[in-house]
């Protein structure tokens, strides 16, 4: 019996909203990231602005500041915002500014133990470091398939992909997600279950992370693939190549484009 | 209903045990995924045990470079094609080391069929 084949690539993405002002992600101590909440596990990494190659060229860490900051907070190093580029918030030096979002660069957090992302304090480098503030976001964005982030096997491959017969095909699950992107769209989470690739009676899990309010159309794209008729090729639904260009199925009418807000994709086991 | 056959044998005479030669239904396919730079594993419903898997390995060019980025993907494509065959013999071959046989993305060497 024929079947559609749907195929996903990997785009990690982590949202967090600070709580207590601390220099950490995933909570207020050292914590690892893990597969299943952010998609990519980054391999250890030792702030400098010039460890880029080996080990951050391949996602960015975007804050966006809570409150406009009367203090020295963010590194000289900056100068000017990742967003919004339009001049509707004024960048003014060290001191971040409500709603602008600033891209760190590579001597302002350090990760290790597999995953453990700790921010440079201002206080310690005043060219790199930035403090975080109660509430600030802060959003770490996959940018291209590497193998600096180690979402693959191991932290040495890349990131993985996966693909599924649609007859494997389980059923999507709105999940509660709160969170957002850095352009401060609104996101939700969709998981896709699928029988295991292991034969097991464990399903697995494709995790989406996409535009608020996509679900229906989501659902509407998956039954979309299902019945496409297209059997000489896997239909890709979301991908991420070394290059860092996208490709999507697009929503209901698989126009290609990325109709549903995709801004994460992967699956919650390697 | 359509056969796949693999065979990662390169001599007749090797070919009785276990883990070389292998016919399944193309209904059987649980999924593909590529978890390393070099192979792409197409899994299916255990022989022995079905609630395991079967694992054929897909060699193929390093996923990594920049000139064969792309080599995953369309290995992937060549497997659903090959899956979805509307052959009239009823069964599509795979691979074949015996007879030099594989898909067009495929790298023939190293590429084995592992029961669970």
């Amino acid at each position: 019996m024929k079947t559609p084949y749907i195929y996903f690539g990997t785009k990690g993405y982590y949202y967090e909203s600070d709580s207590g002002a601390d220099q950490y992600l995933a909570g207020n101590s050292a914590t690892s990231l893990t597969l299943a909440v952010a998609g990519m596990v980054p391999v250890d990494h030792t702030a400098g602005t010039a460890n880029t190659s080996t080990s951050t060229a391949a996602y960015r860490i975007l804050v966006k500041s809570d409150g406009t900051e009367a203090s020295a907070e963010a590194g000289s190093a900056y100068t000017s915002f990742f967003y919004p580029t339009d001049g509707s918030i004024t960048y003014v030096a060290t001191k971040p500014q409500a709603g602008g979002v600033i891209e760190l660069n590579a001597g302002a957090w350090g990760v290790a133990s597999s995953g453990q992302v700790t921010f440079i304090a201002y206080s310690a480098d005043g060219t790199n470091g930035y403090d975080l503030q109660d509430d600030d976001k802060v959003f770490v964005e996959q940018i291209a398939r590497h193998d600096s982030v180690g979402n693959g096997a191991s932290a040495t491959n890349l990131s993985s992909a996966h693909a599924y017969p649609m007859t494997a095909f389980l059923g999507a699950n709105p999940v509660a997600y709160a969170g957002e992107y850095w352009n401060g769209t609104a996101l939700d989470q969709t998981d896709l279950h699928f029988l295991s690739t292991d034969g097991t009676g464990t399903d697995d899990i494709m995790r989406i992370i996409h535009t608020a309010g996509k679900y229906p159309d989501l659902v509407k794209t998956m039954e979309a693939v299902a019945n496409c008729g297209i059997y000489n090729r896997a239909v890709t639904f979301y991908d991420l190549d070394i290059n860092g260009i996208e490709t999507f199925a697009g929503g209901p009418s698989l126009s290609g484009a990325n109709d549903l807000g995709i801004v994460g994709c992967w699956r919650t086991t390697a | 209903m359509k056969y796949l056959i693999v065979n990662d044998q390169a001599t007749l005479t090797s070919m009785g045990a276990v883990d070389q030669t292998f016919m399944f239904p193309q209904n059987r396919v649980l999924g593909m995924e590529s978890l390393t730079d070099t192979t792409t594993h197409l899994l299916i419903q255990g022989t022995n045990d079905v609630d395991d898997e079967d694992t054929i390995v897909l060699v193929h060019a390093d996923k990594s470079a920049a000139a064969t980025h792309k080599v995953e993907r369309n290995l992937i494509d060549d497997m659903v094609s090959a899956i979805n065959n509307d052959s009239r013999l009823g069964f599509t071959v795979l691979f074949d080391l015996l007879n030099n046989v594989k898909l067009p993305n495929q790298t023939l060497a190293s590429s084995t069929f592992t029961e669970d």
